[in-house]
């Protein structure tokens, strides 16, 4: 805390006692602390060191140590230089308006999910990039931003407000640490639309029962994202088991440990011995998408008109209510990144993200995963996944050039020759957990037909039946 | 005070959701429908480059709305009359119509919360 910070907060408790008392609606948490918004600079002068503790961390950089990473040799990683299976990089989709025939603006960029104002983060700190954090995207309610084309070809994510400057003042003083509402702005819309990448983390959890989310609920203990998720210094816990970089390694978060509830949860000594091999999410989420459908396969190769919305896109296929598929997983994966041989699944796919374990890894898990899988291309003479520009494809269907563009984008490669591969991703389902009345039973893994894929898993049968010895 | 005020924004957070399933409800009644309302009966002096000013729900905020649907909706629209018609603006729309077309602002404010789409 800084000296201004100081004063600014004696300043309330002083002002704040006496408005105490008169206020019925309290005023909003920064109603004194500055006149004007005038962007980022206004928090600056209370906040530069939040600032800076927030321009180091995987949500601003989106690249980071990435210990998890079985073959990451050291490097930072992060969507900046990754790529997936959804719109696959940020390279050459960065920010822009693209319009279809009609004029309509079709897309805006992978920056309309960075915490930022539209300038790509810098490794190197300075002033410029400092004031290109969007604070208020994750501390104001109310607020909301699009995408503004300033003089010749340039960009900036503005407050829809900046017009009204009286509004956008209201809107930015309305300061608080992050409710649900902010953190979904980003998280239940990735992908494309509502709940298309993840599946469990829906719109919906904004205002949910408990009967939906049992940590979220209003009607129950009301949890926050930051309840679980909040690290330190704006780093946050929590990689899941498919992103690459982890912001903070010495804070993992699971649902085991002491702080929640600890690895023997239950009366019945038959499920906290399970607990030593099958992850609480494994019985504890039943499915996923439950209000809106998740995207579980895009097909790049097949291009798909939308008429009424004169939009190309690739073939994508929405489920809802998804069970989820099962696997091992030891906390680390193995990430298909650019520029590296493509490593082939033993059904033929590309594992794009893929979690490391197996049965006889005791430090192995049985996880609840999401399954995705796309058509990706891969350059025909050397074995190397190529991203692609979608942005333009969007309004024009060419797929060529998209995948061309991006091959000469990410490697410098000039009209370089591809093929289509199939991918294969797994995303751990974290969110969405019922009611205990929910819960899987015995006979949902050990039944007929179970769950579990006895056999895939390692096990020469339902362990169950098979019995301890002979297994 | 810094107590309550967490809640109070939570509590005013969570409405709009709520709010918004209302509406769409309403509309499927017989009750005035706020956003056919509103583009009969405002866009065509409030559309972009209009002379009147560029009005969308999104261009104020709730308090804004509220402010102005008490305020300053009468002072500055009692001499119009919509482009075709004979009948002033303010006489040809009965009270309720007024309220869903007030609703539709509101629950559509600039701070009615979003999810950001990335493509
Ligand atoms: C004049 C100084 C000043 C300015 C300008 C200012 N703040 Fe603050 N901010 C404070 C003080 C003082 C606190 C209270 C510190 C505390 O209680 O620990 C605070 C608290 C916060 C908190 C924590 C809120 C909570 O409920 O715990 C956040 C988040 C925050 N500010 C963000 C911002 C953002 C974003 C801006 C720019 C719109 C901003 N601040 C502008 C002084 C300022
Ligand atoms: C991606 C979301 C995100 C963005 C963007 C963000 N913050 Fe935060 N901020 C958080 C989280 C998460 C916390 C921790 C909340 C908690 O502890 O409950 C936090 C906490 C804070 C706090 C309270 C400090 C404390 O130690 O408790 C302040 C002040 C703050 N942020 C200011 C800022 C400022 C200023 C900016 C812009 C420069 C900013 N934040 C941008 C997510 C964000
Ligand atoms: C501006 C959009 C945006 C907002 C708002 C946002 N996030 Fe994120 N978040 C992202 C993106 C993008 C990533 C992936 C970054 C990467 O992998 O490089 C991410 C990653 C994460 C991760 C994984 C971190 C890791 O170690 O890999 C967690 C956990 C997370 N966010 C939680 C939150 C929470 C909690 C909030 C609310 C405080 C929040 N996010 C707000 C965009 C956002
Ligand atoms: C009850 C605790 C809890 C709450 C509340 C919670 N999460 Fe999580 N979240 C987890 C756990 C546990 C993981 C898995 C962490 C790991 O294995 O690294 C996770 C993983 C994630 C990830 C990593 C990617 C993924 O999906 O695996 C993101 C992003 C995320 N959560 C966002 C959110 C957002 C946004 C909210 C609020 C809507 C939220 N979480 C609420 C417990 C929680
Ligand atoms: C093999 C399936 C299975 C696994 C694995 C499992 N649970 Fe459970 N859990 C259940 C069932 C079934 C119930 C309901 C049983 C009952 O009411 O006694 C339950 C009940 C609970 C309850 C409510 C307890 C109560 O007394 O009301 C909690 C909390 C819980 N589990 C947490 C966990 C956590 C944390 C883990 C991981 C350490 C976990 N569970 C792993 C099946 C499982
Ligand atoms: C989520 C799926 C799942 C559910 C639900 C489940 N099991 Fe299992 N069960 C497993 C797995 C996986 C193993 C193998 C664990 C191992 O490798 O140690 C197992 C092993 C067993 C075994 C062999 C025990 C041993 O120690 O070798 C028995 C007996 C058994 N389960 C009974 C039950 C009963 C009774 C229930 C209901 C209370 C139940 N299971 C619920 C997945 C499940
Ligand atoms: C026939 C044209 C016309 C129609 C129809 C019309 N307005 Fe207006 N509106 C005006 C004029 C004229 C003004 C005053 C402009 C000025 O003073 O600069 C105005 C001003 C406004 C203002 C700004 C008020 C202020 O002083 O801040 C708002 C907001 C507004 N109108 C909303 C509406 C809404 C909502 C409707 C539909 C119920 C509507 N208008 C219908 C002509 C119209």
């Amino acid at each position: 805390m800084n000296i201004r910070l100081l004063l600014a907060a004696c300043a309330v408790i002083l002002t704040g006692a006496a408005s105490a008392a008169l206020a019925q609606d309290p005023a909003p948490s920064h109603a004194s602390y500055f006149e004007h918004y005038e962007g980022t600079a206004t928090c600056l002068t209370c906040h530069e060191a939040e600032a800076k503790s927030f321009f180091v961390s995987q949500h601003y950089q989106w690249r980071g140590n990435s210990p998890a990473i079985v073959n990451s040799k050291g490097r930072q990683l992060g969507k900046i230089n990754t790529f997936n299976d959804f719109c696959t990089s940020p390279t050459g989709n960065w920010i822009g308006i693209i319009r279809n025939s009609r004029g309509e603006t079709l897309t805006k960029g992978c920056s309309a999910c960075h915490a930022g104002l539209g300038k790509l983060p810098s490794p190197e700190m300075s002033r410029e990039q400092l004031e290109n954090i969007d604070c208020l995207i994750c501390h104001a309610s109310g607020y909301r931003r699009d995408l503004v084309q300033l003089e010749g070809e340039s960009f900036e994510w503005k407050p829809i407000l900046w017009k009204n400057q009286a509004g956008l003042d209201s809107v930015s003083k309305r300061i608080s640490k992050p409710t649900r509402v902010m953190c979904l702005r980003c998280h239940s819309a990735s992908g494309g639309g509502a709940n298309f990448k993840r599946g469990d983390i829906e719109y919906a959890l904004a205002e949910t029962t408990r009967d939906y989310d049992v940590h979220m609920g209003t009607d129950g203990v009301n949890m926050q994202c930051v309840t679980c998720h909040a690290g330190a210094d704006h780093r946050v816990r929590g990689r899941g088991t498919d992103l690459a970089g982890t912001d903070l390694p010495g804070r993992p978060l699971s649902c085991d440990t002491a702080e929640c509830h600890g690895n023997a949860p239950h009366k019945q000594t038959m499920l906290n011995t399970h607990a030593a091999r099958v992850n609480c999410t494994v019985c504890h989420i039943r499915e996923f998408a439950r209000t809106d459908a998740t995207d579980m396969r895009r097909d790049w190769s097949k291009t798909v008109y939308n008429k009424e919305a004169d939009r190309y896109t690739a073939n994508i296929t929405l489920e809802k209510n998804v069970q989820p598929v099962y696997d091992w997983y030891n906390g680390t994966s193995r990430a298909q990144l650019l520029g590296e041989p493509a490593r082939h699944l033993a059904d033929g796919s590309v594992g794009i993200m893929m979690p490391v374990g197996a049965r006889s890894d005791p430090k192995a898990k049985i996880f609840a995963f999401k399954k995705h899988t796309a058509r990706l291309p891969k350059l025909v003479d050397r074995n190397w996944m190529v991203p692609i520009t979608v942005e333009h494809f969007f309004a024009n269907g060419e797929m060529e050039p998209a995948v061309k563009n991006a091959a000469h984008e990410v490697y410098g490669i000039e009209n370089a020759k591809t093929t289509w591969v199939e991918t294969t991703r797994m995303m751990g389902i974290f969110h969405g957990v019922q009611p205990a009345n929910r819960a899987l039973g015995c006979l949902d893994c050990h039944g007929e037909p179970g769950r579990m894929d006895w056999k895939a898993l390692g096990y020469g049968g339902d362990p169950m039946m098979v019995g301890r010895g002979r297994r | 005070m810094r107590t309550i005020k967490p809640k109070a924004i939570l509590a005013a957070l969570w409405m709009i959701p709520l709010a918004i399933v209302l509406t769409t409800n309403a509309v499927a009644g017989d009750k005035p429908n706020g956003k056919e309302l509103y583009k009969a009966n405002c866009k065509a002096c409030h559309d972009k480059g209009s002379k009147f000013g560029e009005f969308t729900p999104m261009t104020l905020i709730q308090d804004q709305w509220r402010g102005f649907f008490k305020e300053k909706l009468v002072p500055a629209h009692k001499d119009v009359t919509l482009p075709g018609q004979s009948i002033k603006l303010l006489d040809s729309l009965t009270p309720e119509q007024m309220k869903a077309i007030e609703k539709f602002c509101v629950d559509h404010a600039a701070d009615s919360e979003q999810p950001q789409t990335c493509t």
